[in-house]
C-alpha cells in the first residue's frame, strides 16, 4: 500500500522533527548555561586559592602542630560518608552514571562499618535509596546555579555530623571541569582536612592567572596573629570546607550542562539524520504512488480506445 | 600598597591604596604600606580605603579574614558589599523590621541579622 506508507512515514518525519525542536532547545539553554557557570569558576577561583593559601600559611606558622578536631585523623574510623554531587534532571549523558558509579566506588572502599551517602542532586538520592545504601539527607535543586550559601548549608550539615562524632570520615566526589570538551570525575579526602592537600589541590591548572607562591616559601614563621593562630585556625578551617564544597558545586554545575550540550547535540544531529532518511524513503514512496496511478490513468485509456 | 577585597562570588575590589582601616574581632585595625606580614580574623564592620588623607571606597564585611603579605593586602570574606551597591532606603527598612523583632539574647540568627542590618545601614548611609 504506497499511499498509506507515505502517510507514516509523513507523520514519522512530523514526530521527529517536534522531538527535534525540544533537543535542539535544550542544546542551546544549556550552550548559554555552561558559559555562565564557567565564568563563576573562574570567579570563585581567586577567594578558593588565596584560602588555601592563607591555610598553608597558617598550619606552617604553627611549625605544623596546630592541633583543631578537624585536622585530627581518628584512630578508628566506625561511620564513613561520600559526599556526592550529582544532578537533579538526567538527559545529560553519562554525567550522572560516571560521578555514582565513582562514588558507589569510594562507598566500598572507606573505612568503617556504617556508611552512608550525603546526596546533592536528585538523581544521588535515586540512585543509592535504590541499591539500598543509607542516604543521609539530600540537598536539591541547587545544582542549576549554586549559590554560597548553598555549600555553606551542605558544609554546615558534614562538619556538625563530623564534630558531633556521628561521622568519622568524609570523602568528596564530584566532576571537575577542566574545559567544555573534558570533564573528570574526582573524588578527594573532605574531613578530617588534609592541610597539604587543601595547599595544592586548587593550584595546578587552576593557577592559570593568579599568581601562586609555594606555601613552604611562603613560610609565615614571622607573621603576626590577631587574634592568636589557633582561634583564627579554628574560624578559618570551616571555611576552607565551605570553600572547597562551593568550588565543586560550580565544577559540577558546568560540567553538568557541558555534558548536557553534547548529549543533545548528538540527540539533534541524530534526529536530522533520521530526518533526511525519512524524507528519502517518502519521496520513493510518493513517486511510486504517482507512477502507479499514471500506469492505471494510461491502461484505463487504453482499455477504453480499444474497446 | 595593593589591596584586593575577595568573595567566593567574586573579586569585589583590586587596586591601590594608602591606607586601609578595618574592624577586627578584637577592635578597628589601621594598615599601611610595608605592615609586616599579618593574620586578621574580621568581625562585621566597615572596611575604608584612603588615598592620602582622604577616604575613599568603603565596604560593608561581613567577617572573614585579612591576609598582609609582601605589601599586599588581602580580604577574603564570606559576604562583603560596596558602599554603593547598598540601597540606603532597603537597609533602612529592613532594620526597622528586625529592630522591631526585639530577638532575645539567645536567639543567635535573629541576633545575626540583626547586626548584619546595622551594619549594612551604618555603611550606606551618606556621609
Amino acid at each position: 500500500m504506497p499511499a498509506g506508507e507515505l502517510r507514516l512515514i509523513r507523520r514519522r518525519i512530523r514526530s521527529v522533527q517536534s522531538t527535534r525542536k525540544i533537543t535542539k532547545a535544550m542544546e542551546l539553554i544549556a550552550a548559554s548555561r555552561i558559559m555562565k557557570a564557567e565564568q563563576r569558576v573562574a570567579q570563585s577561583r581567586p577567594y578558593a586559592l588565596r584560602m588555601a593559601k592563607v591555610m598553608a600559611n597558617l598550619a606552617e606558622a604553627t611549625g605544623g602542630t596546630a592541633e583543631h578536631p578537624l585536622l585530627e585523623e581518628r584512630d578508628t574510623v566506625a561511620a564513613s560518608a561520600v559526599l556526592v554531587i550529582s544532578a537533579d534532571r538526567g538527559l545529560c549523558g553519562a554525567y550522572n552514571a560516571n560521578v555514582l558509579k565513582e562514588a558507589d566506588r569510594a562507598l566500598r572502599e572507606m573505612p568503617g562499618t556504617e556508611k552512608s551517602v550525603v546526596a546533592v542532586g536528585r538523581k544521588a538520592r535515586g540512585y543509592f535509596s535504590y541499591r539500598g545504601t543509607e542516604v543521609e539527607t539530600t540537598f536539591e535543586g541547587l545544582t542549576d546555579t549554586p549559590r554560597y550559601a548553598d555549600a555553606k548549608e551542605i558544609a554546615g550539615y558534614v562538619l556538625t555530623r563530623y564534630l558531633d562524632g556521628s561521622l568519622d570520615r568524609v570523602d568528596l566526589v564530584y566532576t571537575e571541569f577542566e574545559n567544555a570538551a573534558r570533564q573528570t570525575v574526582r573524588r578527594v579526602p573532605l574531613l578530617p582536612i588534609d592541610t597539604a592537600v587543601l595547599a595544592t589541590a586548587d593550584t595546578g591548572k587552576r593557577g592559570r592567572g593568579v599568581d601562586v607562591t609555594d606555601p613552604a616559601e611562603a613560610a609565615g614563621a614571622d607573621t603576626a596573629f590577631e587574634p592568636d593562630p589557633e582561634e583564627i585556625l579554628g574560624e578559618l578551617l570551616p571555611r576552607g570546607v565551605e570553600s572547597r564544597v562551593y568550588s565543586a558545586l560550580l565544577d559540577s554545575s558546568a560540567s553538568e550542562h557541558a555534558e548536557r550540550r553534547r548529549a543533545m547535540k548528538s540527540a539533534t544531529d541524530n534526529a536530522d539524520d533520521l530526518i533526511r532518511a525519512l524524507t528519502l524513503r517518502g519521496n520513493k514512496a510518493r513517486q511510486a504512488a504517482i507512477t502507479t496511478e499514471i500506469l492505471e490513468v494510461v491502461g484505463g485509456a487504453e482499455a477504453l480506445a480499444s474497446g | 600598597m595593593n589591596v584586593e577585597i575577595v568573595t567566593p562570588e567574586r573579586v569585589l575590589y583590586a587596586g591601590e591604596a594608602d591606607m586601609l582601616i578595618a574592624r577586627g574581632t578584637q577592635g578597628e585595625v589601621g594598615i599601611l604600606d610595608n605592615h609586616e606580614p599579618f593574620v586578621l580574623a574580621l568581625d562585621y564592620g566597615e572596611l575604608r580605603l584612603y588615598h592620602g588623607d582622604t577616604v575613599g571606597e568603603r565596604f560593608a564585611v561581613f567577617g572573614g579574614f585579612l591576609e598582609v603579605r609582601d605589601n599586599v593586602v588581602s580580604v577574603l570574606s564570606d559576604d562583603a558589599a560596596a558602599a554603593g551597591e547598598i540601597e540606603v532606603d532597603a537597609a533602612a527598612v529592613d532594620l526597622e523590621r528586625l529592630r522591631a523583632q526585639k530577638p532575645d539574647a539567645d536567639d543567635a540568627a535573629g541576633l545575626d541579622e540583626l547586626h548584619r542590618a546595622e551594619v549594612r545601614f551604618a555603611v550606606a548611609s551618606p556621609r
